[in-house]
């Protein structure tokens, strides 16, 4: 059998014993060392549930696209990865725009800090992979170059998205003083 | 609908927004929210809220609204 099959059998699985396990925990946690208030906590549920509806869209356009035109965009682990990313994406900013990303308590330059970081790493792994002559289309579909760039996006919208909430709270902070 | 009751209970002892989420464990911005009439509280937060600010629930949240004349 096709090793790829294997690697995706193994990473669901992994998937799900970690949600089991983060479950388990959760559900074992005083009520006193939760993160997120009440109000957070409603919206972060709406905001899985547009993340959720995003990647659901794009992949039946894209499931659309394909059976009208034939063939693929690009590699099919590239165009499932951009699918999860883009519900992640939307669940974030969904969430920063309503305060609800970053628990009570916790570090806005932390998580800006973090971003960043994740973002410079993406955006020279990919700088590395083309100055090494990859090329973002091949045989006219996308390849794998494509994903680091596509996580740096990801991360930079996060990013302007808490910047942007951050500029407006602070203003909100002001008009209160 | 905004609270004005709540801001002013909360600017009568002198608290911030900030102060006031932290004594009762939620974010500034819930504070904000539950001021601007954007977010309903649970009940236990409606009474954590009253008892840092030392107000009843009926002085914080009950609205009070026109009563209608029966006679008629």
């Amino acid at each position: 059998m096709d090793w790829g099959l294997w690697i995706m059998i193994a990473v669901v699985l992994i998937m799900i014993i970690g949600m089991i396990v983060v479950s388990r925990r959760d559900g074992n946690r005083a009520p006193e060392n939760e993160v997120f208030d009440e109000r957070q906590k409603m919206i972060r549920g709406d905001g899985y549930k547009w993340g959720f509806v995003s990647m659901i869209c794009y992949f039946m356009i894209y499931a659309i696209i394909i059976s009208a035109s034939g063939h693929t965009i690009g590699e099919p682990e590239l165009m499932i990865f951009i699918g999860l990313e883009i519900g992640l994406v939307v669940c974030a900013v969904y969430c920063i725009l309503r305060d609800a990303l970053i628990g009570v308590n916790r570090s806005f330059k932390f998580v800006v800090f973090m971003d960043a970081f994740c973002l410079l790493a993406q955006l020279i792994g990919y700088l590395r992979e083309r100055a090494n002559g990859a090329l973002l289309i091949e045989n006219g579909k996308l390849t794998s170059t494509v994903l680091p760039l596509s996580i740096a996006v990801s991360f930079m919208i996060i990013l302007v998205a808490l910047l942007v909430r951050r500029h407006y709270q602070k203003r909100e902070e002001q008009n209160e003083a | 609908m905004k609270n004005l009751k709540l801001k002013a209970a909360r600017a009568s002892l002198d608290l911030s927004q900030e102060e006031l989420a932290g004594k009762v464990g939620v974010s500034r911005q819930t504070i904000s929210a539950i001021e601007k009439g954007d977010y309903n509280p649970t009940i236990k937060l409606c009474i954590a809220i009253c008892r840092e600010l030392g107000k009843t629930l009926d002085e914080l949240f009950w609205e009070e609204t026109e009563k209608k004349d029966l006679s008629d």
